[in-house]
């Protein structure tokens, strides 16, 4: 099988050859410590069946990169790793950030909101000409947006998460009206990424702590279903849901609203993947839970190659799932121990 | 006897305005400051937290009611600082050097208030030296430490180096708590102990410090 091939028989729940990898972020740090110099090198390297792109943002008039070629490179003093790096000051979307990390958000009133509601630019937002070329040279690829600015999400990043949830009690109509922007603004932006060629689109829509959700499954019901729903009608695609944290009870009302698959599935947030297979893997696609804050930072590639084998058991039979770590490739991420994850997987995880 | 009954809906429902009228109703009939903050506020945040931990009620719901706490606070607080007797315990919580994010040491802070715990935020960014120094002002019981990154997590051994160093590891309990954390990662830096979330928190530094929060009637 083509490595597109294998990715869309995982996304309809039919066992490809392997299964996929998949990564939606690979620090800029931790690719100079692979020693590769672009991204693609990177992808081709550690076998990656799905190519993923983001889009650009701005703060205070300077851009990120296309999603992992950072512009300008991210400086060595940056905490960041690379799409946010060297960020000082207030995004288009109202959050703060201070050398590379998000720290708060500004809005608090519907001036705000519309100050800090970006305008589409959809040619600006993606570098199409370099899609083009890795669409031509590696057309046996899939192609995937990842976004991190899901409606909800966004909405509590720019307000910053404890007046988000003072405005729950206090203006929950500006909530609203901050998630209708911000899905709107989604759903367009992301329709520009599948006319460039996206075989589905990736929602980065933080919504989970370790241990809890963000919100009671009864407010997510409210603020997110419905936008959610709105989203993947709207959206030619898959639509999977990529969130960080403890979101389980949040994944009935997932299915529901359309979502294919969930990116993330945080084993240390108490994500139990076996049990998350067994009650939605026969509605969702499952990617991640390989554990990024423990094993892969360390360099005892048996403990790596066991992790890989857990995964495999818990999440593979009958399709549906692609390895990934449970959230993204950051600088902390062993480089041996990444690339004994990606090789493991090509051997270990053969069908049949 | 105070109205516990009455406080607990009113944090529930978030009445700021009320709490602080309850607060002054409840001294104006007599009742201590302290009797007011341990058997008003302090059990009836640790129900509230006591919901948070059983899934019944989420984070946003905890703010409410810690917000309108504040007010009730804001009404004892100076009462409380003139009594003879020391009130609470003192809890320095910070997030560690190189780390911006303060969301988890924010509620780990509201909730503590919430368990009647007196508490020193030293913010974001907060290196060993600022840590033991604020050890040696502060006196604290307690020191929290908080990360959110794989990468700064590591900056905890070197604070919790630093405070015994400076000899102060007799003085002071320490307690970790972080998205990447965990209970194996805390013993190893030597933590006294690891909170998993806001809620635990407020119970690992009540057994750390032999307390029961919940008083003699439960």
């Amino acid at each position: 099988m083509t490595p597109r091939e294998r990715v869309l028989a995982v996304i309809n729940h039919q066992e490809p050859d392997r299964v996929p990898l998949f990564f939606n972020f690979i620090d800029a740090k931790l690719l100079r410590a692979l020693g590769v110099g672009t991204m693609l090198e990177a992808w081709k390297r550690l076998g990656v069946d799905t190519f993923v792109t983001g889009r650009t943002a701005w703060c205070d008039g300077r851009p990120t990169g296309l999603g992992y070629s950072p512009h300008p490179p991210p400086p060595e003093e940056s905490l960041g790793g690379s799409l946010y790096a060297g960020w000082n000051g207030v995004d288009e979307f109202g959050r703060e950030w201070k050398h590379g990390r998000y720290v708060g958000g500004v809005v608090a009133t519907r001036e705000d909101l519309h100050k800090f509601s970006p305008e589409l630019k959809l040619r600006e937002r993606y570098d199409s000409g370099t899609i083009d070329s890795w669409k031509k040279d590696y057309p046996d690829h899939a192609y995937a947006l990842f976004s991190h600015t899901g409606p909800v999400g966004l909405t509590i990043e720019s307000f910053g998460f404890i007046q988000f949830c003072y405005a729950l009690f206090d203006n929950r109509t500006l909530i609203h009206e901050s998630i209708e922007l911000k899905t709107e603004w989604f759903i367009e932006t992301s329709r520009h990424a599948v006319d460039l060629g996206m075989d589905f689109v990736v929602m980065g829509d933080d919504m989970g702590f370790k241990g809890h959700g963000y919100v009671s499954p009864s407010d997510f019901k409210e603020l997110a279903f419905p936008y959610y729903r709105r989203i993947v009608e709207s959206i030619s695609v898959p639509v999977f849901w990529h969130s960080e944290g403890y979101i389980r009870d949040y994944l009935p009302m997932a299915v529901e609203a359309g979502i294919k698959g969930i990116h993330g599935i945080e084993g240390a947030a108490g994500m139990n993947m076996a049990e998350i297979k067994r009650e939605f893997g026969k509605d969702l696609v499952l990617l991640g839970n390989v554990d990024g804050n423990q094993i892969l930072c360390q360099p005892d590639l048996e403990l790596v190659r066991r992790e890989v084998d857990r995964c495999l058991q818990e999440g593979s039979e009958g399709g549906g799932y692609m390895l990934s770590i449970a959230g993204s490739a950051h600088e902390s991420v062993h480089p041996e121990a990444l690339v004994e994850m990606c090789r493991h997987v090509q051997v270990a995880g053969v069908y049949g | 006897m105070i109205g516990r009954e009455k406080l607990y809906a009113l944090l529930t429902q978030g009445k700021v305005e009320e709490v602080r009228e309850w607060t002054c109703g409840a001294l104006n009939n007599g009742e201590s400051a302290e009797t007011v903050l341990k058997e008003g506020f302090i059990q009836a945040m640790d129900r509230i937290g006591l919901r948070f931990k059983s899934g019944e009620i989420y984070i946003p719901e905890v703010l409410l009611a810690a917000r309108a706490m504040h007010a009730g606070m804001e009404v004892l607080k100076p009462i409380l600082s003139r009594s003879t007797t020391k009130w609470s315990k003192k809890v320095a919580i910070g997030t560690v050097k190189g780390d911006l994010h303060d969301i988890g040491k924010n509620l780990v802070g509201m909730m503590l208030e919430g368990g009647g715990f007196e508490v020193i935020d030293l913010g974001i960014d907060v290196s060993a030296e600022k840590f033991v120094e604020a050890i040696e002002v502060h006196q604290p019981q307690i020191v929290g430490l908080s990360a959110l990154l794989t990468t700064t997590m590591r900056e905890m051994k070197t604070i919790l180096e630093a405070i015994e160093k400076a000899g102060l590891k007799k003085k002071v309990k320490t307690i970790v708590g972080g998205a990447p954390l965990n209970e194996q990662f805390a013993r190893g830096i030597g933590a006294d102990g690891y909170a998993a979330d806001a809620a635990s928190a407020v119970e690992i530094v009540a057994s750390l410090l032999e307390m029961n929060l919940r008083g003699p009637s439960c």
